[in-house]
């Protein structure tokens, strides 16, 4: 995996790379629990939505392109939501039918609606993610009285994600050294002792990472974190964004 | 069973030490060893010797048979999170070391854990970093260093703890000549008790007055690095130089 595959403009120097890493948390977690909790936005709630993210990724000077192609990476998921979840709506002018199930014209609108609310909602995160590098993130977190258990687990999660991905290219490179095309009806096999393979790695690594832990001195406990005060132009930041996202959030039916 | 005489400048002592793997594996067998506070030993040996399990009983991070005294205490279960405290291990894959999502948290890891006050753990991450000449990375995720950075990196960890008890695995293998020379001089003016585990007979030369040589989870021989290396026939034996 290219190593800067999430988080590229981390380590950016605008204005908002410069906010308070908490300041950035919150008002992204507000956002998105709102986008959530709108199951039938108007153009207002979408248009606005979509202004903050288009200003943000601006303003932060992350590329379009670069957030667009990101966020479609949950298109396969969404998309599957979205249209299983169009076939359970039966109100609305009739536009295809196959057997017992009906496509109306509400239920491709709500489809839409869940298609451009997952795909906003996953904008503000990777906005937040090339906003604030990671390490940051989880300090933000730990200050905020995440569990240092939980905290722990996504440093993990993101320090052995490239690891492994690495690993499992390793293996596929060293497959198809010795593999010269045919003889396809094995490969789902292969492909499942590879995983097993990748598995049992994973394994013995984190074996191997906890020994190294407790040589020095993990004994399961939390560490402290610092915990600076916010400044001025934080919390005006935080102000300036939770009143956009409340005033959305209430012309949201329009 | 009388506890074997301890003298005052120990720093680890090891007596009928054994260890099987969970499989069943012997991996150590009745092994006796015994380093002077300020020694340097290389554990020298073939794949497979037992040479990295020896470092990972030493500071108690596998179950054992027989006795292990670091700094003339006995190691249990009980005391050695705290025994761990004077010793300080490097591993052989720097990836199974380096599990923070930045390098200065990595090396703040150990210090932390020692409950040392904030600024002492700064001031420790900076020295250590300066060390092995990586303080310009501090920032930098683990993954985003190359193999030679990471090796060092590793050690970096291990000198912020400031342990008077250094142990390395396989400290220059997969290095590059220059990056190994420099970490072999750099590790040559460490002031405290080396025990390095290598099968590189040059770096074992470079840096230790003593040596062991282990096979099949046995202490063949120990003594003075210079006389073991001397031994042609006795390396060839146990395919530490080509036949």
């Amino acid at each position: 995996m290219h190593h800067s595959y999430l988080d590229k403009f981390a380590r950016g120097n605008s204005l908002i790379h410069h906010l308070d890493d908490r300041v950035k948390l919150v008002v992204t977690f507000f956002a998105v629990i709102l986008i959530a909790s709108t199951p039938q936005p108007g153009k207002i709630f979408i248009g606005g939505m979509a202004a903050i993210v288009l200003f943000l990724s601006l303003f932060a000077r992350i590329p379009l392109g670069y957030l667009l192609a990101r966020s479609a990476i949950i298109l396969p998921f969404s998309g599957f939501a979205a249209v299983t979840y169009a076939f359970t709506i039966p109100e609305g002018r009739v536009l295809l039918q196959i057997g017992s199930y009906v496509l109306t014209s509400h239920a491709v609108e709500m489809g839409a609606f869940l298609l451009l609310r997952s795909g906003l909602a996953v904008c503000f995160m990777i906005i937040l993610i090339n906003t604030c590098p990671f390490d940051r993130l989880l300090s933000a977190l730990r200050s905020l009285k995440v569990p240092a258990l939980f905290i722990l687990l996504l440093a993990f999660f993101y320090r052995f994600l490239y690891l492994l991905w690495d690993e499992a290219e390793r293996m596929q490179r060293a497959r198809n050294l010795r593999y010269f095309g045919g003889r396809w009806k094995q490969q789902p096999a292969l492909l499942g002792r590879l995983v097993t393979a990748l598995f049992i790695r994973s394994y013995e690594r984190s074996e191997r990472v906890a020994l190294a832990m407790q040589a020095r001195g993990w004994d399961g406990e939390s560490w402290p974190i610092k915990v600076s005060p916010l400044a001025h132009k934080d919390i005006l930041y935080s102000l300036i964004g939770m009143t956009l996202l409340i005033s959305l959030w209430m012309l949201r039916r329009f | 069973m009388d506890a074997p005489p301890l003298l005052n400048d120990t720093a680890i002592l090891v007596s009928n030490l054994s260890c099987d793997y969970p499989d069943g594996t012997t991996a150590l067998r009745d092994v006796d060893l015994s380093i002077r506070r300020g020694a340097s030993l290389a554990l020298i040996g073939p794949n497979g010797a037992g040479k990295s399990s020896l470092l990972l009983c030493l500071v108690g991070l596998l179950p054992v048979r027989g006795d292990v005294y670091i700094a003339g205490e006995k190691l249990t279960p009980a005391n050695a999170a705290r025994l761990r405290r004077k010793t300080a291990l490097v591993f052989q894959d720097p990836d199974d070391q380096l599990f923070m999502p930045a390098l200065e948290e990595d090396v703040a890891f150990g210090p932390i854990n020692l409950g040392l006050p904030d600024d002492e753990v700064q001031c420790r991450v900076e020295r250590a970093l300066t060390q092995v000449n990586l303080l310009d990375k501090r920032h930098k995720p683990p993954h985003h260093l190359s193999y030679g950075e990471k090796r060092r990196a590793a050690l970096a960890t291990a000198l912020a703890m400031q342990a008077d008890i250094l142990l390395l695995d396989e400290p220059t293998s997969n290095l590059d000549a220059a990056t190994a020379q420099e970490l072999t001089a750099y590790l040559s003016e460490f002031p405290g008790t080396l025990i390095v585990a290598t099968h590189e007979l040059r770096l074992a030369k470079d840096l230790c007055q003593q040596c062991a040589l282990l096979a099949e989870g046995k202490i063949v021989v120990s003594g003075a690095t210079e006389d073991i290396l001397r031994n042609e026939a006795l390396l060839q034996q146990y395919r530490l130089l080509p036949r």
